[in-house]
């Protein structure tokens, strides 16, 4: 389906392991690309987003459950992609967790700049906590123009 | 992503294919570790076939330079494109890990900031 002419959504679900994750992010950009998003943000940008989201919900997002699953939804229209990380983790403060480029171990540090890198990808990221019916998502916006 | 390795005494040039992400950076730092273990000081990242990095990626860098400067030594990076270089200003590792052109300007240079 044309991204021109009109929205594509796609969704997968797959296992809380990081070993998944290369497959998802695959598949993921490849229905970007086919919707005719542009190369640099199939090649850079998005799968970067995804990584790092699909890393944190595998990291973070596990909860009590026995099987963790991650479900991966995409959505494209003429302006914008839109990607979705489902997991059973509570959620997070966004404002508490994410460093800044201006702490002082901020060059030092070998981890805690995946949600800097989501927020400079993405034109939108917001965590939406879970509700007595729906799981944990990570929203990534991302404008075409 | 895959990465090749090319040792020439203390000098290791490790060109990368792909992607450098949280599901490859353990078995690639692990690959630098061996080497500067076995002597080498000098590790050039040939970028040219790279794709991108996320934060699991620039940790092991970070963390493989950190190494390598306790020992004496320098990770530099090389050929960098538009992306990863923008993504190295971003983030500000552009000061950890200023972009070398070539591999023979990444050689040659002196020591790194």
């Amino acid at each position: 389906m044309s991204a021109e002419q009109g929205t594509a959504v796609h969704a997968w679900v797959l296992p809380s392991s990081l070993e998944a994750i290369p497959a998802a992010v695959t598949q993921a950009v490849d229905a970007c690309r086919a919707a005719g998003v542009d190369a640099r943000h199939c090649g850079f940008h998005l799968p970067l987003a995804l990584t790092e989201a699909l890393s944190n919900a595998v990291r973070c997002g596990r909860a009590e459950q026995s099987h963790p699953e991650l479900r991966v939804c995409v959505e494209i229209t003429p302006a914008q992609v839109v990607l979705e990380v489902e997991d059973d983790g509570p959620g997070f403060d966004w404002e508490a967790c994410a460093r800044s480029p201006d702490a002082a171990d901020w060059l030092e540090r070998d981890g805690g700049r995946g949600l800097f890198l989501l927020r400079s990808y993405m034109d939108l990221v917001e965590s939406v906590p879970p509700t007595a019916v729906t799981r944990h998502r990570v929203r990534m916006l991302l404008r075409r123009t | 992503m895959s990465f090749t390795l090319d040792r020439s005494e203390e000098q290791l040039v490790v060109a990368i294919e792909g992607q450098l992400v949280v599901t490859n950076r353990q078995e690639f730092k692990q690959a630098i570790l061996e080497a500067v273990e076995q002597g080498v000081r000098l590790v050039l990242l040939d970028c040219t076939h790279a794709a991108y990095i996320d934060s699991s990626g620039l940790g092991a860098l970070v963390s493989l330079k950190r190494r390598l400067r306790e020992l004496g030594g320098d990770l530099r990076l090389v050929a960098l494109h538009e992306d990863l270089r923008s993504l190295f200003e971003m983030t500000r590792l552009d000061q950890l890990f200023p972009p070398y052109a070539t591999l023979a300007d990444a050689s040659a240079a002196s020591a790194a900031p």
